[in-house]
């Protein structure tokens, strides 16, 4: 592993009842690198992630990680009936943050995203699915995590802020953190440092230039 | 200190999402009345209607026990990633579960004293506090087992019309969950005898057994991993 690799997923095996999902994926992120990870719908990129951020245990293999994680699941991982000021205390206690700090920190983290100020105290089902996705992000980055790993993060996110994102990513990065993105937007594949594509269970590394970006 | 205010905070959390549910919560507060006036004071069976009511209170704390288990469900893991551990979350919630119970038992024990005068007062409050304490668990354990609306709610409104259609001292009726505290509320209604310690015991038993069963399951769907840095 390269003395910068923050994040290392080795011969990675996953099946689902019958259907091997991975067959021996490997993964290795650096700090202030982006990698994408893409490829058809099935083909273990949101397993490989759930692994990567250990809330679902590989059948093989092996995941080493140098620093706090930040997941951002596909679905918003939220609960329907409490606002963002809510979330932000409840996750933010977890991180030893007390009410006020929590609030602080997350609001900073809100406010990046374009989260609307009015919206703090919505609760999280009668917003709408772009801002839910951006409490969704912050929660992510709550911590102050140097590895971000995202599951097609910017799921309804109007087109300022989808933009907006991919900046962020560059910023992201160069603080120094490792990044790996699902993503079907192959059209941003430029803006990343490394493909990955999984197809058939297994990886293959590509340039981001070679795929379409 | 810190694992306290983190248990404190889940309770809360858990709390403030529970208390939105107000068609849910008056749902489940006004089946168990309504179950109870029908049978008790507009039905004319009013010792049946003792430990009915009793049973139906049981049925009202499972369930929210067991909407709390779902509504937590997408948000756990995560919790977990961000610094909670198993015990904090569940100490949160059985603390936000067993308050409400022991209120919706009161409550239960208040109306129940009110509208049918039954002769043991000690035995009604005994006998409804024993079934909050099982129906925390219950509710949890149906939640862990069969994390789905439909399938959960069915199996706890089969336990719990099992437990109401059977004679109370039948075989079967012994080994089912709210058997010691239906003995209890019997008791209550002015059947005869006394409390018998066996019954708070079994209550007990089941209450632990389920909480057990519960965590078990719970506790292994939450689980995340704790990835080694590198060496």
């Amino acid at each position: 592993m390269p003395s910068t690799a923050v994040l290392t997923a080795q011969a990675i095996r996953k099946s689902f009842g019958r259907k091997r999902v991975l067959e021996g994926v490997d993964l290795e992120v650096a700090r202030g690198e982006v990698v994408a990870l893409v490829g058809e719908n099935g083909a273990g990129k949101t397993t490989l992630l759930r692994i990567c951020a250990g809330v679902l245990p590989a059948d093989g293999g092996s995941v080493e990680l140098g620093g706090p994680v930040g997941y951002c699941p596909q679905d918003p991982g939220v609960l329907d009936l409490l606002t963002a000021d809510e979330h932000l205390i409840y996750f933010g206690t977890g991180l030893r943050l007390h009410r006020q700090a929590a609030l602080d920190v997350g609001r900073r983290c809100l406010a990046r995203l374009d989260f609307p100020d009015r919206e703090r105290s919505t609760l999280a089902r009668d917003l709408s699915s772009g801002t839910r996705q951006k409490l969704n992000l912050a929660l992510a980055l709550l911590g102050d995590p140097s590895i971000l790993l995202l599951d097609e993060p910017y799921q309804g996110f109007d087109r300022g802020t989808y933009i907006d994102f991919w900046a962020l990513v560059a910023e992201w990065r160069a603080a120094g953190r490792a990044i790996v993105v699902v993503t079907h937007m192959l059209a941003e594949l430029r803006r990343v440092d490394r493909v990955i594509e999984l197809t058939a269970g297994r990886a293959r590394i590509a340039r981001g230039d070679e795929m379409g970006g | 200190m810190t694992a306290l205010r983190r248990t404190l905070v889940a309770a809360e959390m858990q709390g403030r999402d529970l208390l939105r549910r107000r068609l849910a919560l008056a749902m489940l507060v006004s089946l168990p009345v309504a179950f109870y006036l029908a049978t008790g004071p507009l039905g004319g069976q009013a010792q049946y209607a003792v430990p009915a009511a009793g049973v139906s209170a049981a049925w009202s704390i499972a369930g929210a026990a067991f909407f709390s288990v779902l509504a937590s469900r997408r948000i756990e893991q995560r919790l977990m990633l961000a610094g909670y551990r198993a015990a904090d979350l569940l100490v949160g919630r059985l603390l936000l579960l067993e308050a409400g119970g022991v209120v919706l038992a009161l409550g239960f024990s208040v109306l129940v004293a009110v509208g049918s005068s039954p002769p043991d007062l000690g035995a009604l409050v005994l006998g409804n506090g024993l079934t909050a304490l099982i129906g925390v668990p219950l509710g949890l354990a149906v939640g862990a087992l069969l994390p789905r609306e439909l399938e959960g709610t069915l199996l706890l409104i089969g336990i719990v019309g099992v437990e109401l259609s059977l004679p109370p001292d039948s075989a079967i009726a012994t080994v089912l969950p709210l058997y010691g505290p239906g003995q209890i509320l019997l008791i209550a209604a002015g059947y005869g005898g006394q409390v018998e310690p066996s019954w708070v015991v079994h209550g007990l038993a089941y209450a632990l057994a389920l909480l057990v069963v519960a965590v078990g399951l719970w506790s292994r769907r939450i689980r995340v991993s704790r990835h080694a840095a590198p060496g």
